[in-house]
């Protein structure tokens, strides 16, 4: 099935979760932040899952992150959250990808709309980032 | 004595890594060959690492994040065409779904290299944050000329989106 932008399933209330490598983390003016590097996708399909679907942050760490985590084979450095309104806003689309993610209709990509470069999907995916809240791994 | 004589030499120096006053073409065109660099300049430090991410693990949920074969090659293919050799390290970060990205600051301005999972490499170049745009024919080094100030050219300021 071709990706599209799911507007019906995924409504721009929604809220995606994707878990950030320490990579993706950099220290500017002593404080910590996401790197443009989080929501790209040497595939244009970045992974996330939707924080209702999820049971929310408390979900997401008790019962998603061991299993990245254990995979990544390092801890987790991080959560970022964003609004689907926001990715949509930037000229992307989200779509669920559930065979992607132990069948888990959670799982949603971030993907560009057909018809756009590379170079044009890099410029709106590397925008998420500062419009992302990062959030501790961690509950504090 | 004879045990003694079997062991490899400590330090094995070779004629190509000599620093004499003749050796700076040498030099030069070994750089230029993209080998991995015992002297330790920003292009050995690249390579070193693209090897570490061509073994990085696929994690279902975040993405797989082992470098491509086909966007490390394009990678050393780019970097091994550039014979600037005072740069500044660049940051190498692996990018899910088998990509990479790279990118040069020198004050305000920056050049980055994202590679795809196909191959396909995207350079852009911005000033104090501000798009610069080159012919879509200019290879990295025109970038990085541009990035220390060696190359004399009018820039051109793009637009935003």
């Amino acid at each position: 099935m071709p990706r599209h932008d799911d507007v019906v399933g995924i409504p721009n209330h929604s809220v995606l979760i994707r878990a950030v490598q320490p990579d993706w983390l950099e220290v500017e003016n002593g404080s910590e932040r996401l790197r443009s590097s989080t929501y790209l996708d040497g595939q244009q399909e970045a992974s996330c899952f939707i924080s209702a679907e999820v049971g929310d942050l408390e979900g997401f760490r008790a019962n998603i992150l061991p299993m990245l985590a254990r995979e990544l084979g390092m801890q987790i450095a991080a959560i970022a959250t964003i609004p689907v309104a926001e990715v949509r806003a930037e000229g992307l689309w989200v779509y669920r990808k559930p065979e992607e993610f132990h069948n888990n209709p959670a799982h949603v990509v971030v993907c560009p709309p057909d018809g756009i470069t590379k170079s044009q999907y890099a410029k709106r995916a590397k925008r998420l980032a500062p419009l992302a809240a990062k959030h501790p791994v961690l509950e504090t | 004595m004879g045990y003694y004589m079997t062991l490899p030499p400590v330090v094995e120096i070779r004629e190509s890594f000599r620093r004499t006053p003749n050796s700076g073409s040498n030099l030069a065109a070994w750089y230029q060959s993209g080998s991995p660099d015992p002297i330790g300049s920003w292009k050995g430090e690249v390579f070193r690492k693209l090897e570490r991410l061509e073994r990085g693990p696929d994690v279902p949920g975040l993405g797989n994040l082992r470098l491509s074969e086909a966007a490390a090659a394009q990678l050393r293919l780019q970097l091994a065409g550039v014979s600037l050799q005072s740069l500044p390290f660049p940051s190498v970060v692996g990018i899910s779904g088998q990509g990479a990205q790279l990118d040069w600051r020198t004050g305000e301005r920056m050049v980055e290299v994202i590679a795809f999972a196909d191959g396909e490499l995207v350079i852009e170049a911005t000033d104090r944050g501000t798009p610069v745009e080159f012919e879509e024919t200019e290879g990295l080094e025109t970038y990085l000329e541009w990035l220390v100030g060696a190359a004399d050219r009018p820039l051109v300021y793009a637009t935003a989106r």
